[in-house]
């Protein structure tokens, strides 16, 4: 005690010394204190705070009472003040906040780029899920092998015979696809007539997927257009229609096809992948 | 006398035989010198067909980079329905249903001082279609040869920027006398 009491008289010399800058020290001791108190409960050196509030008790010339738990009271004032913080601030400091926002964000991209997908393919990443295990999930993006049985292609009597009944009227006896995806809709007819043809436009689909029909008959064969395909095209496959030969060209991941069969031009397209479209075009009858 | 007759005859018909013949060949000389030397004539007199109607616009024509494969096949005909009277026959048959499909600037076009004039230029569409099938009727002044020439053209909007696809095509020309 008599060793520690000549330290403090020689501490308190150097102190009332005009040479000692007072006012920095008190400050540096403050400042250590504020550190701490930002630091969290488990960082915080509590043994730290208590020696500087001693020191700047006693070169005040002031006696430090330790009567008090150091480390409850100054856990009691961060309650306090965090109590007083605003909502937002809670939310930011708070230890989910970041890793909710980044999956947060993480969702919204992968849904708006779903939503891109679905709107230029008119199937969504979901769709394209064909295995899920431990720790993985598999897709498949090829169209071609499309699996699942959304797609199962049935006889299509019904639309058939509704198709040729409505066409009838108009003076067109037209050939039609015998077989279609099964959930597949008339989600259009429109017959018009010409001086010299009859058309109609047959859109079939299910909302996601569509195959269309465009046929005209020409009253006059002079007149028919010449079927061309063309030379450079890189992807023309030739398939058979009714056992004649025809041209299946795929464009931007649909497939076009223009066949001609008595007075009658039958335009094909179809947004399915090509053994569905080959499918329907080789029912056509 | 029946003899002088007759030579007067023979010479008559003779000369009859040759006076036709200056008048068709001025006709002749007129005509060809109108005559376009741009674009195709047609071979049938009454019909002519687009010079780009195709099974499939894969190859060739205005497409934007972005937006190939809209566009399934296209037609155009101009038809001669007898007097003055010329038909336009057009057809734009998308891949799908389209937000704007249709037909961006036909012209109606006339060969006059070594050129093609536009007589009419116009535009139509239809909206949330597959296919726009199209025939005008128009009557013209006769004397000259005429074409149509129009840019096929389909739409689909996407979030942002809608695709375009665009395809030149003319029909060969008819002259209407």
């Amino acid at each position: 005690m008599g060793s520690e009491g000549k330290k403090s008289e020689n501490f308190k010399d150097i102190w009332n010394s005009t040479e000692f800058d007072r006012e920095k020290i008190t400050n540096q001791l403050l400042v250590e204190i504020y550190d701490e108190f930002r630091k969290s409960d488990e960082q915080m050196d509590c043994g730290l705070i208590q020696e500087n509030m001693e020191t700047l008790h006693w070169l005040a010339g002031e006696e430090y009472f330790d009567s008090v738990n150091t480390k409850e009271e100054i856990q009691k004032a961060k309650t306090r003040a965090k109590a007083k913080r605003p909502v937002y601030k809670k939310l930011a400091h708070s230890k989910i906040f970041k890793p909710a926002v980044a999956a947060s964000l993480a969702i919204a991209m992968l849904l708006s780029a779903n939503s891109i997908l679905a709107y230029a393919t008119g199937k969504d990443i979901f769709d394209r899920i064909v295995e899920i295990g431990n720790g993985y999930i598999g897709f498949n993006f090829s169209d071609s092998a499309d699996p699942g049985s959304s797609y199962r292609m049935t006889d299509s009597n019904a639309i058939c015979r509704t198709l040729k009944k409505d066409c009838a009227p108009c003076n067109l006896f037209p050939m039609l696809p015998q077989s279609l995806p099964q959930n597949f809709k008339i989600e259009n007819f429109e017959p018009q007539k010409f001086k010299n043809s009859q058309t109609v436009s047959i859109t079939l689909g299910d909302g996601k997927n569509s195959f269309m029909i465009y046929i005209e008959r020409y009253s006059d064969r002079s007149h028919m257009p010449e079927i061309k395909i063309p030379d450079n095209e890189p992807s023309v496959k030739k398939i058979k229609i009714k056992g004649k030969d025809a041209y299946l060209t795929e464009i931007s991941n649909k497939w076009t096809s223009i066949f001609q069969e008595g007075d009658y031009v039958y335009n094909f397209s179809s947004t399915l992948d090509y053994n569905r479209t080959v499918q329907i075009l080789e029912s056509v009858n | 006398m029946l003899k002088k007759v007759t030579s007067v005859l023979i010479v008559f018909v003779f000369c009859l035989c040759f006076i036709p013949m200056p008048a068709v060949h001025v006709n002749a000389d007129t005509r060809n010198s109108n005559t376009p030397t741009v674009g195709t004539a047609s071979a049938d007199p009454d019909f002519a067909a687009g010079i780009y109607n195709t099974g499939s616009t894969g190859s060739g024509g205005g497409v934007s980079a972005m937006a190939v494969g809209l566009i399934g096949s296209v037609s155009l005909a101009l038809y001669h329905d007898g007097g003055n009277t010329i038909r336009l026959e057009a057809r734009t048959i998308g891949t799908e249903v389209l937000n704007k499909i249709g037909f961006q600037d036909i012209k109606l076009q006339r060969w006059q001082n070594s050129q093609w004039v536009n007589v009419k230029v116009w535009s139509t569409y239809r909206y949330n279609s597959a296919t726009y099938a199209y025939e005008s009727i128009t009557n013209v002044t006769p004397g000259y040869d005429y074409r149509y020439t129009a840019v096929h053209y389909a739409e689909k909007d996407w979030l942002i920027f809608p695709s375009v696809q665009t395809f030149y095509n003319e029909t060969s020309y008819l002259y209407i006398g």
